[in-house]
């Protein structure tokens, strides 16, 4: 099998981190080309450090490069769940890693165009570096094989009651993208509610030896420490779901669906609108919205993957 | 006197034509970098294929690269009534024998940009589609721009719409991006252009001169003013002149600086300039030199002068 070359556009952010990791695990079906940034859950500056001072921790590095600062036109608005650095409270070593590029957006241009397979881009933050790419470079789009995003939602909100975050901090950018032609495969909030650790394996995590699967139990704590934790209570890892669909897409439900995105100030700013009329049909739906995923298959591969990164 | 570094963005267009001439005439003053296209008045085709035309026409060759095809994140609007099919229509140009040195406007403003010695001046005259994405895109060319003197947008009345000028409509997130940029806007809205009208009686007199460059603005402005006839105009604005008028000189023109927003919704405010009109609001620095008025009949005297200037040029 064929190795499919992937760029992550993110904003580290704790799940932002599981994605990453769950792609470093399986290098042999990714060819990570690179690993980009872009404001979103906390400031650019933030994001980036965090990037780098995983890579530190893990004492691993694929090329690198920081991305815009703000969104498209909007001002910047940064996430609240993820703690003030962004990666809750656990302690990283100071980064000893430079980037490879202050421009994410002429760095993922390179790449692409020096790629000789078609790339995937698996942006789980604001599409803002995306959509710049696209509008800067619109050759690249014929370079592109896929983009499987993390965003959005058909039927509600987190950050509203209509919109998803990442979409949300930057609707302009989301349009773009979901009108550039690239097939879009959405991790929306519907697949990523199911796809979830629970309690006691995060303790597991937590109670471990290794050295990533313990940052990791103690990072993805951190979200429980804003809620009042029950035994029984699960936490999403929303950007997994982006990674997972591109090594185990038969583990997700899905359904093609035609989606816009909503630009306006008002109540539904930053929605992903999907016409959900069952008598139209479109020729060509421009998204595959992951609807639901099979919990247990996806927490036992993530864990798996954190597990063999142990012993790396 | 230091020349001043320019890069003209445009979409050719009548207007474009004449303020690109203006420019052209007075490279004494004008360093030009470069001349890049947007789509706006026709598709990025058309207008491109325009400004290849006239340089063959003319016989000069400064930079040029074209640009965006479409709008930042909205499908694209034509100012196809006013400029015609072509987007330059009423006079006979050569089949253009100019190559373009970038199809990338973005990355070709960028590197004339940062490989000059100098600050640059911007004069977009199209919607600010590569103007957006530039800023964005390449944040760290902001230090090395001087001003953006640009055509677009009005305080009061807009063109397209009740509210909206042509060009800010069709692109009102590209707007906001340059607005808000933090870079010194010059605007030439249609308070300005408006007064920045030339008279049938003077098309007249450009149709009749021999220069290669007179008659032929004389044939497109008469082609060009059949719309604003339909419109009931007594004088036809040449808006995008205004952009470059302003650089040469600037004593001719009425201004007043003003705190500017563009409106990005979808609603009947599309693309409108929000100017702050509150005399009591102070900024401590308004973002925006909005032009209000100009002496006419200077400014058609120095477009005049340019033209029969290049007329001696262009002879050669």
């Amino acid at each position: 099998m064929t190795r499919r070359n992937i760029i992550i556009d993110c904003d580290p952010g704790i799940d932002d981190v599981l994605a990453i990791l769950l792609a470093l695990a399986n290098q042999d079906k990714l060819n990570i080309l690179g690993v980009t940034t872009v404001a979103g859950n906390q400031t650019l500056e933030k994001v980036t450090s965090n990037l780098l001072k995983l890579y530190t921790y893990l004492g691993v590095k694929t090329e690198t490069a920081s991305g815009s600062v703000k969104p498209l036109i909007r001002e910047l608005r940064v996430g609240t769940v993820h703690g003030e650095t962004g990666l809750g409270d656990f302690e990283f070593p100071q980064p000893e890693i430079e980037l490879n590029s202050t421009n994410a957006v002429t760095f993922i241009y390179d790449k692409i165009m020096q790629s000789k397979e078609k790339v995937t881009l698996v942006p789980i933050g604001p599409l803002t570096n995306i959509g710049l790419l696209l509008s800067t470079f619109p050759e690249v789009k014929e370079k592109i094989e896929l983009i499987s995003l993390m965003g959005g939602s058909i039927f509600t909100g987190n950050i509203t009651s209509k919109a998803e975050f990442n979409i949300y901090v930057d609707p302009e950018a989301a349009k773009i993208v979901f009108n550039s032609g690239v097939p879009i495969v959405m991790s929306g909030l519907e697949v990523t509610h199911k796809a979830c650790i629970n309690k006691s394996e995060i303790r597991d995590l937590m109670n471990s030896q290794g050295k990533v699967s313990k940052m990791c139990g103690e990072i993805i704590n951190y979200y429980f420490k804003l809620e009042k934790v029950t035994e029984d209570k699960m936490t999403p890892i929303h950007d997994a779901c982006s990674i997972m669909y591109l090594l185990y897409p038969e583990i997700f439900e899905y359904k093609y669906m035609q989606i816009d995105v909503d630009c306006s100030e008002g109540y539904n700013r930053g929605m992903t609108v999907a016409d959900t009329r069952d008598w139209i049909k479109y020729d060509n739906y421009n998204t595959k919205a992951l609807l639901n995923v099979d919990r247990d298959v996806f927490s036992r591969i993530l864990l798996n993957a954190i597990y063999k990164l142990d012993n790396l | 006197m230091d020349k001043r570094n320019i890069i003209i963005d445009c979409d050719p267009g009548h207007d474009d034509v004449m303020a690109i001439l203006l420019a052209l005439a007075n490279q004494d003053k004008f360093n030009i970098l470069g001349v890049t296209t947007v789509a706006g008045n026709q598709t990025l085709e058309k207008v491109t294929l325009n400004l290849r035309k006239l340089y063959t026409y003319l016989g000069i060759s400064i930079p040029a690269a074209s640009g965006s095809a479409k709008p930042i994140s909205r499908e694209l609007v034509l100012g196809d009534a006013v400029h015609g099919e072509t987007g330059l229509d009423g006079w006979d140009f050569p089949e253009p024998t100019f190559e373009l040195d970038s199809t990338n406007a973005i990355t070709f403003m960028y590197d004339k940009i940062i490989n000059c010695d100098g600050k640059v001046t911007l004069v977009p005259v199209g919607p600010l589609t590569n103007i957006g994405l530039l800023l964005s895109t390449f944040p760290d060319v902001k230090e090395k721009i001087e001003a953006i003197s640009l055509m677009g947008g009005s305080i009061y009345a807009g063109n397209n719409t009740p509210y909206a000028e042509f060009n800010i409509y069709v692109d009102p997130e590209a707007a906001s991006i340059v607005f808000n940029s933090g870079i010194p806007v010059i605007m030439s809205g249609l308070e300005v252009t408006h007064e920045a009208g030339i008279l049938d009686s003077e098309i007249e007199t450009l149709m009749k001169k021999e220069g290669r460059v007179s008659k032929m603005c004389g044939y497109l402005l008469n082609f060009y003013v059949k719309f604003h006839h339909a419109e009931g105009y007594a004088s036809f604005p040449l808006h995008d002149v205004c952009s470059v008028m302003y650089l040469l000189n600037p004593e001719i023109f009425e201004y007043k600086d003003l705190q500017v927003e563009i409106d990005c919704s979808h609603s009947i405010h599309r693309g409108r300039t929000a100017a702050d009109n509150r005399e009591w609001m102070k900024y401590e620095k308004p973002n925006t030199r909005v032009l209000l008025n100009i002496d006419r009949e200077k400014f058609i005297q120095i477009l005049f002068n340019a033209f029969e200037k290049l007329d001696k040029i262009c002879d050669r």
